[in-house]
């Protein structure tokens, strides 16, 4: 069978088997299941041709043939990443998840948890594989559901309100999509054969007006998930209750399938969309910055604070692909893997110190109405803020350094190449909005460095004095992450390398080179 | 010289970093109850002697005269860092050329000099032993990495990580001491402050990018020449570039962070905050100069940059009694004076007076730091809670402390620019471009005057503080709550050891005239021979400063060689007029300074002119009510909103229930039913997921999936 295939049908096989064998096997198999998709990316990576621009090791054979529905899958430039990154992510997930019955309190639902898990992840290389619509759609949708029940089950206090609002509002953008599919599909029909094939679509000339509503359609199905301003305010629920391993899913690569949405379809299929639906994506790019990072800084709860900051950093994807230029879909590539690797390491971070101290709070709330809005018990309020941790947990203050300079965007790491890219190829296009968000790293650093001062620094907690380092456990989840966020740091190439053809491929960059050959 | 040489010279002290963050504390670290030894400092230590001793061997001999630019790759056209394919690529590569080569001269000197008094300076803390010691000596080594990228970068990108990477080292050595709340404040906004013009900077990088399509320096440089970019747009990208150098070098208006950063140790206050770091902010400058990207304006407006800031933080060190927040706004003031020669064309004199100022200023934070070392030994003896950095504590060390005060006054007597000096050298060819360019250009009269304006304040309080820590009785100016204490520590005042006194000498030896220029006083000696604005590239980037880089030495360069000739004369009347009134005020004590002390202005001075209360206000504020006003609106409004739907449409529901039955029975097609039926589904799947039964959801997921491909289906027909 062929590589992209077995991409998810391995762990949907080692769902199977987890649900077949005893449970104390689940969290093995699934990290046999995640390792061999690990090695099944490496070797797609090996197999890869990276100066062809158009898809390959694909497959491509009938489904539903009454409609022309296809079974087609392929890799190119503009997947190839993500699919690395979900390989990584994925495995790393199982590491962070290990013990996590006892860390959710819910001993003994192992066996579910890790069927979900490898639903979850079948769901999301599948995705990144598809090349027909339809077939796009239903990954789409697949890893809607354990995702609900991971957040629904295994979450906070408050997992139930957070799941389903996850839940319907991705289902409710996935209905535009969908129509915006089957119109596609039926207007494909007048300029030549109806067909869902990505490629193919791409290929045609469809006429501008519907272009613009069928791209419109598709901005809502994917603004929900990157999630975009005013869609947004689902992340911060779901990242706050979702348990730690979930959240680093959720954030590195969930919402990643937005943006590779935007992509695939807006980018690649409907590139010749009005000028004014690519200033709007471009503004509601800032807009997802700016509001993102100034929420972020106002947030009390440190996982909230990383959940808005994820808010702001999809921003510079959002403005890079609505650039259109090669650094910036190149860019906004990149800043998609790297933002993958980082908010994968800040919501690791935040799991450490949750577990350990079993609240998360960057200024622990003290007034009564704080309390009462954070319900917390009276007795506790004044004793358990934090502060000082950078004496008591010196490794975890390393790791967590490293997590936070890379996410504020210091050079030599990931980071900011993914930043750099994106707003130098925004530059040429949409100069004042460059600066804007430029002003968002800014605010970026601030709430970073504000947060490292106020938890980490100064002098310690009597009452945290005694907590552990961080563990050999956490430790291996989180150094693959931090070495791949200095070595694509060092090394761009190594990324951008994959996504160059294919993005120089694409007809809309083709335009915008045309365009600004003479600058 | 082969690549290699560079490479190691280049990544030694990377290595010595990684050794010692990742082992240090473990092989190093004294045990319970023991001293740090400076074994805790040899691997980074040895890392930057590494550096040092290749830079003497390799790079020394080739410094002294013109040479050609030695590049990595070879053939001097960089490697392609990013390929984006179709001919857009990012290159990036190493160059040496002469100012390259007396950078990594002073950068790798220098920074061997203060770890290694580091390595004494650094033992204890408040009388106990550092607990830290290791972890401070893997930043020293990170920093000195960081700068050899910057100096040995052939372009933009890689001299902004090294940029940026000092902005991190400097943040975590600011705050080093992070117990203390002072420091935190200290190193956020230091990086926050700094940042404000890397965002600038990185602006302006990616202005030349879009319109030059590369960032290396030649590469600008001759897109500058074919006219690819002009007018406003070079003016704002030479301004935006600009930018990010005045945060780093600290000049008005973002100068508030360094005096602040001396929450710092006081090693790194002489690498970080005064020798290196800052400097790279002129360096930036210099380069952009050399590369033609800055145009008239710009260079017009960072010359006024300048010799505003040289005046306006002089004035501010008048009055400060902490002796390294005097150094510090010494630092800005002379800073300000290399973004003068910078923006009136003088290449050379800026890279000249960045190289002199490293020497004599590392040396005088070093002697500062001896001081406090013995203030701090002698108070902690008496129990005594007295500043161990205030100099009216202080007063008559030189009979305690005789080589730190020999080398003290030896630097001061450069900063202060006093012939056979290297800064008497440096400055005169600051103010000799400055001069030549209002003689040229009437109406800037004021640049010049501003120079030598700051010359003359400059050996003012300069002396100010070396009488004040030096000359005198011990303890006299004390306050009357801690004289007595302050008293009694004198007898336990000492000469600092000999691993501190060492680099104090080496450093004040770089702070005489005899290195610099050997020859006669005005020749132009080997630096202005060597380091010259136009030694790779032709001569575009002159012109837009109307000659004004050209060579005052030369006897018939009309008004140049006049202004140099004036200059000198000039220049040590100001300076000798400075120092006597010091020497009345504070040397001999028959003026007295009390009427200025009382005067509203002497306040002004003291509060700083108020710019950090105006910033925390229109900034920090601001800023903070922005975010809370958004934090709230997310909650209430955006959020309140969507809950708002949800439970409309929960409550609909329940009245409706007979309805969303009946169109469930009735009419299956169409993706609006869909939302429908997932809506009921789901109230039914979250009920049941309360009972626990995993099975079950399985059971629902797979029916669910079924339906889903029903529903789409469906909706084809």
């Amino acid at each position: 069978m062929d590589y992209l295939t077995l991409l998810w049908l391995v762990p949907l096989v080692g769902m199977g088997v987890v649900l077949l064998a005893p449970k104390s096997f689940s969290r093995l198999i699934s990290l046999v299941a995640t390792g061999v998709t690990l090695l099944l990316s490496l070797m797609i990576w090996n197999a890869f041709d990276s100066s062809v621009a158009g898809h390959q090791l694909g497959v491509d054979v009938e489904w539903i043939p009454q409609f022309n529905i296809r079974y087609l899958v392929g890799v190119d430039g503009l997947s190839l990443a993500l699919i690395l990154l979900t390989a990584v992510i994925a495995i790393i997930g199982v590491v962070a998840s290990w013990n996590i019955g006892a860390e959710t309190h819910r001993e003994g639902t192992e066996k579910a948890y890790f069927a979900m898990y490898l639903l979850l992840v079948s769901g999301m290389f599948g995705f990144f594989v598809a090349l027909d619509l339809i077939l796009f759609y239903l990954f789409f949708e697949l890893t809607l559901l354990p995702m609900y029940f991971l957040i629904g089950v295994w979450g906070g206090p408050r997992r139930e309100y957070a799941a389903i609002k996850f839940f319907l509002y991705t289902l409710f953008g996935s209905v535009f999509m969908l129509v915006a599919i089957l119109a596609l599909y039926f207007q494909s029909g007048a300029a030549g054969a109806r067909t869902f094939s990505i490629p193919e679509l791409a290929a045609m000339d469809l006429p501008v007006q519907i272009v613009n509503w069928l791209w419109f359609g598709f901005y809502l199905g994917f603004a929900i998930k990157v999630p975009v301003f005013p869609f947004h305010t689902w992340l911060p629920d779901a990242h706050v209750e979702a348990p730690t391993p979930i959240s680093v899913i959720l954030a590195g690569v969930l919402l990643k399938m937005g943006t590779y949405g935007l992509v695939r379809v807006n980018v690649q299929t409907l590139g010749n969309a009005g000028e004014h639906w690519w200033t709007f994506l471009a503004v509601m790019g800032v807009v997802n910055i700016l509001y993102g990072s100034f929420c972020a800084m106002a947030q009390r709860d440190l996982k909230k604070l990383v959940a808005y900051s994820s808010v702001g950093h999809m921003g510079f994807v959002l403005l890079a692909i609505a650039a259109r230029t090669p650094e910036g879909i190149n860019g906004a590539i990149f800043q998609m893997v790297s933002h993958g690797l980082l908010s994968g390491m800040l919501f690791l971070v935040v799991g450490v110190i949750y577990v350990r101290a079993h609240h998360r709070y960057i200024v622990y709330p003290e007034d009564e109405a704080e309390l009462e809005m954070y319900h917390i018990d009276q007795s506790k309020a004044g004793r358990l803020g934090f502060g000082g941790l950078a004496t008591s947990m010196p490794v975890y203050t390393g790791v967590m350094t490293i997590a936070f300079f890379g996410s504020l965007g210091l050079p030599g790491m990931s980071g900011f190449i993914g930043e750099a890219l994106s707003l130098m190829g925004a530059w040429r296009v949409y100069p004042t909005l460059t600066v804007l968000a430029a002003v968002g790293i800014l605010v970026g650093a601030a709430y970073f460095l504000w947060t490292i001062q106020r938890m980490f620094l100064g002098e310690k907690n009597p009452e945290w004095a005694e907590l552990p380092d961080i563990n050999a456990r956490e430790l291996i989840a989180l150094v693959p992450l931090a070495a791949l966020v200095i070595i694509l740091g060092v090394m761009p190439s190594l990324a951008t390398d994959l996504s160059k053809a294919s993005v120089h491929g694409l007809e809309v960059v083709q335009d915008m080179i045309a365009k600004f050959a003479n600058l | 010289m082969s690549p290699a040489i560079l490479l190691i010279i280049l990544f030694a002290p990377l290595a010595a970093f990684a050794v010692q963050i990742l082992f240090g504390r473990r092989l190093f670290a004294p045990k319970e109850g023991e001293q740090n030894r400076i074994a805790g400092a040899a691997v980074p230590i040895l890392g930057v002697l590494v550096s040092l001793a290749l830079t003497l061997i390799y790079v020394l001999p080739s410094m002294f005269q013109p040479t050609d630019p030695f590049t990595l790759p070879a053939d001097g056209n960089g490697a392609a860092w990013i390929d984006m394919a179709g001919g857009m690529e990012l290159r990036i590569g190493l160059m040496l050329d002469n100012t390259s080569r007396v950078l990594l001269f002073m950068v790798t000197l220098v920074c061997s000099m203060i770890h290694l008094f580091a390595a004494g300076y650094m033992k204890l803390r408040d009388g106990l032993p550092e607990p830290r010691y290791t972890r401070f000596f893997a930043y020293l080594s990170l920093f000195t990495f960081a700068m050899l990228l910057l100096v040995v970068s052939d372009n933009l990108l890689t001299l902004f990580v090294g940029w940026e990477l000092m902005g991190l080292c400097s943040y975590l050595l600011i705050g080093f001491y992070y117990e203390k709340k002072s420091a935190q404040d200290a190193s956020l906004k230091a990086f926050m402050t700094t940042r404000v013009g890397d965002v600038l900077l990185f602006v302006g990088m990616a202005i030349l990018w879009t319109h030059l399509g590369s960032l290396r320096f030649a590469d600008i440089h001759a897109g500058m020449e074919a006219g690819n970019l002009s007018g406003g747009t070079l003016t704002l990208a030479g301004l935006l570039c600009l930018g990010g150098a005045i945060g780093k070098s600290a000049q008005f208006p973002l100068h508030t962070w360094l005096p602040d950063a001396m929450e710092g140790p006081t090693p790194v206050s002489a690498l970080i905050h005064a020798a290196t770091m800052v400097a790279a902010g002129v360096y930036l400058a210099a380069r952009l100069l050399q590369a033609a990207v800055l145009d008239a304006a710009a260079l017009m407006t960072l010359a006024y940059v300048g010799a505003f800031t040289a005046v306006f933080a002089a004035s501010i060190a008048f009055v400060q009694n902490d002796i390294k927040r005097v150094l510090a706004y010494s630092t800005i003031s002379q800073l300000g004076y290399m973004m003068l020669a910078v923006g009136v064309g003088s290449y050379t004199a800026a890279v000249f007076h960045m190289l002199t100022h490293a020497f004599f200023k590392a040396c005088l934070f070093l002697g500062s730091g001896s001081v406090i070392h013995a203030m701090h030994d002698g108070l902690h003896h008496v129990h005594s809670h007295a500043d161990a950095q205030d100099m009216r504590n202080m007063g008559g060390l030189r009979k305690k402390m005789p080589r730190t005060h020999l080398t003290f006054l030896i630097s001061t007597l450069a900063i202060a620019g006093a012939p056979l000096t290297a800064g008497f050298l440096s400055k005169d060819a600051v103010l000799a471009g400055a001069l030549a360019y209002g003689m040229k250009n009437p109406g800037h009269f004021l640049l010049p005057a501003l120079g030598f304006l700051a010359a003359l304040m400059t050996a003012f309080y300069m002396f100010r503080l070396v009488f004040g820590t030096f000359y005198g009785e011990f303890g006299a100016r004390a306050n009357e709550h801690d004289r007595e204490l302050v008293l009694q520590a004198e007898p336990h005042l000492h000469e600092s050891p000999a691993i501190m006194t060492v680099p104090l000498i080496v450093l004040a030896l770089g702070a005489l005239w005899a290195f610099w220029s050997p020859m006669d006083p005005m020749s132009k000696g080997w630096i202005g021979e060597t380091v010259v604005q136009h030694e790779v590239w032709t001569d575009h980037g002159a012109a837009n400063v109307a000659e004004g880089g050209a060579d005052s030495h030369d006897a018939h360069n009309g008004v140049y060689h006049t202004a140099h000739i004036v200059t000198i004369a000039l220049s040590i009347g100001v300076a000798a007029v400075g120092f006597l009134f010091a020497l009345l005020f504070f040397g001999l004590r028959v003026l007295s300074s009390e009427r200025f002390a009382q005067s509203n202005f002497a306040r002004m001075l003291e509060r700083k002119y108020g710019f950090d209360e105006l910033y925390d206000w229109a900034f920090v504020r601001n800023l903070l009510r922005v975010c809370n006003a958004s934090g709230a609106v997310d909650l209430k409004i955006v959020d309140g909103l969507v809950n708002g739907v949800g439970s409309a449409f929960v409550s609909a529901r329940r009245s409706f229930t007979w309805l969303t039955g009946a169109i469930d029975r009735l009419v299956v097609d169409g993706a609006v039913n869909g939302v429908g039926r997932s809506l009921r589904w789901i109230g039914a799947v979250f009920r049941r997921a309360q009972s626990g039964l995993i099975q079950n959801y399985l059971l629902v997921i797979f029916t669910g999936l079924a339906a889903l491909i029903f529903i789409v289906a469906m909706g084809l027909r």
